[in-house]
């Protein structure tokens, strides 16, 4: 038995291809609340599996991290472990995967798949829970049509009472009231494809049945989700040097006597220039992106009080590519909240290969809240952060 | 006698060939592949010398109006996955997508601008696009000049956003291979040289094996080695789409 294992196991994992990073990241806060942590250490992992063969492909990563300063960001999550049957026109996915949707740069209000890894880091939405998913995805020469069923719905992970991100003082609770069971799973219908005449035109176009992306907190700040049927489109046209982009969702919450929230538009639109090789291989790109979140009923909570982050703000921002070959990328940019101009939220971020198998990560984030209004950021306070990664790639 | 009456005739018939003609002879050596797939490696040489590998594997479609194209990193490893799909038109701009496996996005990429440089390399998108010549102008109808068993030949891109206001191209007289490029910036100044070596005939169509390119202005050189070429496997349209370009 051991001898076919010991023949068996080596050559199945020869099949596969394996990649990943382990890395290591240190931030210093700076925050008026004294009673918040002042700085993190952590380790990270990550490692993907991947088979691809004619008649099925097998995925599965894993994620670790281990903070050393602040114990609620530590986990150990399969994160993706899924199997695809390719057919002649179409696939079949089952199982648990992260699956983006979206068009726009700093946030998708479209994206409400995956949930954000909001334990990881609330304001990188690049970490992503994997969601248990069955999804049949048709292709024909003009367009793709996706049948899916997903949930298996569990409360958003957030940092403890010291750390700089738990906006209560106070522990959260881990669980999520749902209005049916929450085993019940939603349910999308999605068409997407490309027009290819003067302009071209990636389009998508769909409806969610099930659990609305949006979340409240109740008074014991458990975690409430809400039955809705959500119409959602995301969109990029190219024209010349620049990509329009335009996505939105719309919530149709149902009515019952305990929801506090009601039905509300939440829509992107924004425009990214590149200016190639502006010095020797040099490519700038130049970003300006507005969100907006309309309540369709004002007896109901409002987006300070559901604690929507980009509800009327503007994001204006520049992206240098220095294309040499450690790959250096700079980005930078600001958000500002039009409502009252004072909640503004700066962002700089450095990239850059070291010899080859090293990736620097550089990242400046500073957040100015506004002194009128309870929002989410003026309950983190004035705050700044720097952070430094590296990860090892294989 | 009759030796001498060929080599005046073939003489006479060079001299008089325009720069276009001279196109549709070195198209015909190199056209008709229909796919092919490789593995290609690209090293980046820096002024000092100090290089920098990348590794990919590379497919490309054969088509009349553009040839589709996907190109999936293997090396550098933070890069791994990331797949580039490109349709190239020769009377609008291409269509172009990137896949970035970190965040599972298939992206669009802006691509009327074709002289940016490729993954920091001196070569740029246009230089790794199809050489048909339906995407330049050859102004001078009798240009072609024979020097050292070499055709040498001038080509203006047609296409406004090229990088290039020029290029001059070096032909083996009796292949009709390309053997030389230079390339001419925007301000009509000589920016790179391209050497293409070490032809193989794959299925009775001639492929380059190595391209080496010196960027004469900064010093910098990239040269890509392609190996493991097969052609005429079977590839469909179907095989260049973003269904595809998520799945490498």
């Amino acid at each position: 038995m051991i001898r076919f294992v010991a023949l068996i196991v080596p050559s199945l994992l020869l099949s596969f291809d394996i990649q990943g990073y382990i890395g290591g990241e240190y931030r210093a806060f700076d925050n008026e609340n004294s009673s918040k942590s002042k700085h993190s250490r952590a380790l990270e992992a990550n490692i993907e599996l991947k088979h691809r063969g004619s008649e099925y492909s097998f995925t599965a990563t894993a994620d670790f991290l281990k903070d050393f300063d602040d114990s609620s960001r530590t986990y150990a999550r399969l994160n993706e472990i899924y199997l695809t049957k390719h057919f002649e026109n179409s696939d079949l996915s089952v199982g648990r995967r992260v699956y983006f949707m979206g068009a726009l740069e700093v946030l998708n209000p479209v994206d409400i798949i995956s949930r954000q890894n909001f334990g990881r880091d609330p304001l990188d939405d690049r970490y992503r829970i994997g969601t248990y998913m069955a999804m049949y995805e048709y292709y024909s020469d003009e367009v793709q049509v996706s049948l899916s069923a997903f949930g298996s719905e569990r409360a958003d992970e957030f940092g403890n009472a010291s750390s700089v991100y738990n906006i209560f003082q106070t522990n959260i609770s881990k669980k999520l009231q749902s209005q049916n069971s929450k085993n019940s799973p939603s349910v999308m219908l999605k068409v997407q494809g490309t027009l290819d005449e003067e302009y071209a035109l990636d389009y998508a176009i769909g409806v969610i049945r099930g659990y609305d992306a949006q979340r409240t907190f109740s008074q014991k700040l458990e975690q409430e989700q809400w039955l809705s049927t959500t119409a959602f489109t995301y969109n990029t046209l190219a024209s010349d040097n620049t990509l329009y982009k335009f996505e939105a969702r719309v919530s149709d919450i149902d009515n019952n006597k305990e929801a506090r929230v009601d039905d509300y538009i939440y829509w992107g639109a924004g425009i990214e220039h590149t200016l190639a090789a502006v010095y020797e291989n040099t490519d700038v790109g130049l970003l300006a992106e507005y969100y907006n979140w309309i309540r369709l009923d004002s007896n109901y909570l409002s987006s300070d009080s559901m604690m929507v982050l980009m509800q009327n703000d503007l994001f204006l921002g520049l992206r240098i590519a220095m294309n040499n070959s450690s790959s250096t990328e700079i980005v930078g940019g600001v958000i500002v909240d039009l409502v009252d101009s004072d909640e503004q939220s700066y962002y700089a971020q450095v990239k850059s290969r070291i010899f080859d198998t090293f990736l620097l990560d550089l990242d400046l984030r500073y957040l100015s809240p506004s002194s009128n209004r309870v929002t989410m950021m003026s309950l983190i306070g004035e705050h700044s952060r720097a952070t430094v990664n590296v990860r090892y790639y294989f | 006698m009759k030796s001498l009456v060929v080599l005046i005739l073939s003489t006479f018939s060079l001299m008089a060939m325009s720069g276009e003609e001279l196109a549709v002879k070195v198209d015909a050596v190199t056209e008709g592949f229909i796919d092919s797939k490789s593995i290609s490696t690209m090293t980046l040489f820096n002024a000092n010398g100090v290089k920098s590998e990348r590794r990919m594997r590379m497919s490309r479609l054969e088509g009349k109006n553009g040839d589709r194209s996907m190109i999936v990193f293997e090396t550098p490893s933070d890069i791994k996955s990331t797949a580039l799909l490109t349709y190239e038109h020769f009377d609008k701009d291409d269509d172009q997508w990137i896949y970035l496996p970190a965040l599972k996005r298939v992206k669009r990429i802006a691509s009327k601008n074709k002289s940016g440089s490729f993954m920091g390399s001196e070569f740029s998108y246009e230089d790794l696009s199809s050489q048909k010549r339906f995407k330049y102008s050859y102004e001078d109808e009798d240009e072609v000049v024979e020097k050292d068993n070499m055709l040498i030949t001038k080509r203006v891109p047609n296409d406004r956003y090229s990088g290039y206001s020029k290029q001059v191209v070096y032909v083996d007289a009796k292949s009709f291979l390309v053997q030389k490029i230079e390339y001419y910036d925007r301000k009509k100044e000589l920016l790179k040289r391209a050497l293409f070596k070490d032809y193989k005939k794959i299925k009775d169509v001639w492929r380059f094996g190595n391209i080496d390119m010196v960027n004469l202005q900064t010093k910098k050189r990239t040269v890509i080695l392609v190996t493991d070429e097969n052609l005429k496997n079977g590839l469909r349209e179907k095989d260049f789409t973003k269904r595809y370009l998520k799945q490498q």
